[in-house]
């Protein structure tokens, strides 16, 4: 079947933002979350904010910047949204673009396991979003279960790609605290996580 | 300096760098373009299409190209623009958003000229006074680019709250951006659990200089940790009027983003 992927808009020459070197962040339309402080909000919805692309479309639009991914051990970061959505498309575009590029992924990883067995051969990074690993706490902000994140945290860890991650573990204004942070922090360490970014959502007017 | 321009200049080391290592004659020159810098332009685009096409003679000849090995975070910390961590480099020095082919199009287009700049007149200063700090101010509040955040175009219109984000004259602090940074310097304090676990980043805070100058509602737009944030907010409070920031001649409400960094001493 040939891909098409909806996409919100691709930002160049983010320098190392989302990912090392210099990277065009990709971001996709649509996510099972509908968090509350979503930093894309025109991820969601039909709002009609998107173009559609096929992959080869897509490498043809980010290949302008090549020279500065190859020079810089850079590439493009997929996020949105949520990329793990688009398994296929994303593997056909690391078919185009060649093993040279680095390709990361800004992802929650709820989405099913079969999604992140597919992607892992073929991206270099992942950027996790945990929110937090309580799941009381996740559904609260997210509206969705965690069993699926855990489930691929455990993925990730049986394939050793663990220093291939970098887990964020945001304060949530209003829905955890440093101690629920902590938490986290230790359950994600017993998976043998070791990278993490620790930092504090902003709250936005929708 | 705006983002826009020091992304550029960020390009442009890295183009000069894969010249010299491949043997390549480069002289870049400056940009005319007329407008907001994106980062890139039609001039630097076709500088790009050239090194380009001087290495593909090359590897057409049997020469080795020598690409890899850039580090963009080296010429970022390198760079004279007060950054010294990973953290701030990944807040400020951002590409813009091009959404389409058909944008670069419209670039081309327009007439050339000089490249109208906001000018940082701190941006050569890295004051790091007992462990801590370092601070560039900004009123371009769209500078606070997040990890996986598509930016939205900057709007020269006040938001609901009757408060700007571009301004013609920025708000400044008495005695400039340099009198700020000693001031930031002789209040910030490391908090002690923090100096002894060995936390340390950046803050980022907002706040908005109201037209008698007072500095107003500060908030904490990227934290990094809970007692970092308070101390931020803390000195930010502390701060004497500004000059208010104006339009068309005009005072007016302005937002002013400050990233404060907390440095652990070197031993």
């Amino acid at each position: 079947m040939r891909q098409r992927a909806k996409i919100i808009g691709i930002a160049r020459h983010r320098l190392s933002t989302d990912g090392d070197g210099v990277t065009t962040l990709v971001a996709f339309h649509g996510c099972p979350l509908s968090c509350r402080y979503c930093l894309n909000p025109q991820s969601l919805g039909d709002g009609g904010r998107f173009r559609e692309y096929s992959p080869e479309q897509l490498y043809a639009e980010t290949r302008i910047d090549e020279l500065y991914f190859l020079a810089t051990n850079g590439g493009v970061t997929f996020g949105g949204g949520e990329p793990c959505l688009r398994p296929q498309f994303i593997r056909e575009f690391r078919g185009l673009c060649g093993p040279e590029w680095r390709l990361n992924l800004e992802t929650s990883l709820n989405v099913p396991v079969a999604n992140i067995e597919a992607l892992l051969p073929v991206v270099n990074t992942l950027i996790i979003d945990i929110k937090d690993t309580n799941p009381n706490i996740y559904r609260d902000y997210t509206g969705q279960s965690n069993a699926l994140v855990l489930e691929n945290l455990r993925l990730i860890a049986d394939a050793g790609r663990q220093n291939d991650c970098i887990v964020r573990i945001p304060l949530i204004p209003g829905y955890n605290t440093d101690a629920d942070r902590e938490n986290s922090r230790k359950a994600l360490e017993t998976f043998g996580f070791t990278r993490f970014d620790l930092f504090t959502y902003q709250l936005r007017k929708h | 300096m705006a983002r826009g321009k020091q992304t550029c200049k960020i390009l442009k080391e890295i183009r000069r760098q894969i010249a010299e290592a491949n043997g390549i004659e480069f002289a870049t020159s400056e940009c005319r373009y007329k407008g907001d810098c994106l980062g890139t332009c039609p001039k630097c685009e076709a500088e790009v299409r050239y090194l380009e096409q001087q290495l593909r003679s090359r590897s057409l000849a049997g020469k080795a190209v020598a690409l890899a090995g850039i580090s963009a975070g080296m010429i970022l910390m390198s760079g004279c623009s007060g950054t010294s961590t990973k953290n701030q480099t990944n807040d400020d020095l951002l590409g813009e958003f091009i959404e389409s082919p058909e944008m670069i199009e419209e670039i081309e287009d327009t007439e050339e000229g000089e490249m109208p700049l906001f000018e940082d007149s701190i941006s050569c200063l890295t004051p790091e006074i007992n462990c801590v700090k370092e601070g560039e101010i900004s009123n371009e509040t769209e500078v606070i680019v997040t990890q996986g955040e598509i930016p939205m175009e900057p709007t020269a219109n006040p938001d609901e709250e009757g408060i700007y984000k571009c301004v013609e004259q920025s708000p400044q602090f008495p005695g400039g951006s340099a009198e700020m940074l000693r001031f930031i310097g002789k209040h910030l304090e490391y908090p002690e659990e923090q100096l002894k676990e060995g936390i340390q980043g950046r803050v980022v805070v907002q706040f908005y200089v109201d037209t008698l100058g007072r500095v107003c509602e500060p908030k904490i737009v990227r934290g990094k940790d809970s007692a970092l944030d308070r101390e931020a907010l803390r000195v930010v409070r502390l701060f004497p009027n500004f000059t208010p920031g104006t339009l068309n001649g005009k005072k007016v409400n302005t937002y002013m983003t400050l990233p404060i960094i907390f440095k652990l001493p070197a031993n």
